[in-house]
Formats: structure tokens, sequence, C-alpha cells
């Protein structure tokens, strides 16, 4: 009997704190970010030095 | 009688506590958000300040890789600083949903927040010397301060 009781009552309790927050605006949580605009840039500069590195190694091999 | 008022004692606690979980888990989500927007902002004006450097560095290192290398660093370390700070933004997007869904705070949130607080200060420290940077300085500040409160003297182990 009294489980009864208390189990209504939690479940009850429960609807009413629903209720409560309900009334309030709720914030979402905003996705989680992405690839970074800086980080693709860097990207790029890492590939470009990769690149600079691989006709630093061409231009000595041609000029053996 | 005492079995009654049991009863309603125990269901005011249930109330209350719903209440304030569901306000703690507004006010992480309210915290997430405005560090996500600071970490976005950040990014947009470093872009342009990375695309002139590469230009620069470019001029600058002729074809050299070494210079060119060399002379990008700076701006490479400031990245790394804001990609650390992305995945603290990523690590706490995923503890609050689970918080949100589960309803059980597993106590890697407050870490969570140590880390971002950390993060930011990285981040604060690479902004340091930019031009423009000192309205991004104070809002990051800002967030690191709350990020700070919230961690309530949690440890970043993180990569320790």
């Amino acid at each position: 009997m009294i489980e009864t009781i208390v189990t209504s009552a939690i479940a009850l309790a429960s609807k009413i704190a629903d209720a409560v927050m309900r009334k309030k605006p709720k914030t979402e949580l905003d996705k989680p970010l992405t690839k970074l605009e800086s980080e693709k840039i860097v990207d790029d500069m890492l590939a470009r030095a990769r690149a600079m590195a691989e006709a630093e190694k061409q231009r000595k091999r041609e000029g053996k | 009688m005492n079995g009654y008022v049991l009863v309603l004692a125990m269901a005011a606690f249930a109330a209350v506590t719903g209440c304030t979980h569901a306000t703690d888990v507004q006010r992480a989500i309210a915290v997430h958000n405005v560090f996500r927007s600071v970490i976005l902002d950040i990014d947009a004006a470093y872009a342009p300040v990375l695309r002139e450097a590469d230009e620069a560095a470019q001029l600058q290192a002729a074809g050299d890789s070494a210079a060119y290398l060399e002379a990008i660093k700076p701006y490479t370390d400031g990245v790394k600083a804001l990609s650390t700070a992305k995945q603290t933004e990523q690590a706490m997007h995923l503890s609050i949903s689970q918080w949100e869904a589960t309803g059980n705070d597993t106590g890697i949130l407050r870490e969570t927040y140590a880390c971002a607080a950390e993060a930011v200060d990285r981040v604060t420290m690479a902004l340091g010397g930019l031009p423009k940077a000192s309205p991004l300085y104070a809002a990051a500040f800002a967030i690191g301060t709350q990020l700070r409160s919230m961690a309530d003297g949690a440890d970043c182990e993180v990569g320790k």
C-alpha cells in the first residue's frame, strides 16, 4: 500500500517538475564544433610546406 | 498520519531534485553554448590573420620550406591551442548530452570544465600578441573564469 503511494507520489512529483521546467524557455545544446576555418588554413599551410620540401628535393636531384 | 507526511516529504524532495537537475543542466548548456561561440568568434577573427601571415611567410621564405615553417610556427601553435579548445568543447557536449539524457552526472563534466578553462588560457596567450584581439580576449577571459568556477576545484588530467 505504502509502496504504491510512494511510487505514485514520485511519479506525480516528476510530472510537476517537468511541468515547471517546461514553462521556462529551454536552452538547446548547440551542435558540437566540427573543423574550424583556422584548422583548414593551417592544413593548407602544412601541405604547402611539404610541397616546398618536395620541390627542394627535386631541385637537388636535378642539380646532381 | 506520519506515513502521509513521509510520502509528501518524499514527493517534495523528488520535485525539488527534478527541478534542480533540470536547472543545472540548463546552466551547463548555457555555459557550453557561450564557450562554443567564443571559439567560433576567435576562429573567425584568427582566419584572416592566418591568411595574411601565410602570404607574408611565402614571400619571406621564397621556396625554402624550413624558413616557411619557422615563419608560420607562432600561428600554427595558436591554431593548435584553438583545436584543443575545440576538442574540450566536443567532450563537454558529450558529457552534457549524457547527463541530460540519463540524469547521472558521471563527474566527468567538472574535469571537462577544468580542461576547457586551461584550453581557453592557452588560446588567450596565443591571442595576446594579435592585433584587434582585445574584445575577443575579454570574451575568452570571461568564459575562462566561468569555466574555472564550474570546475569547482577539479583538475584537468587529460594528456597528463
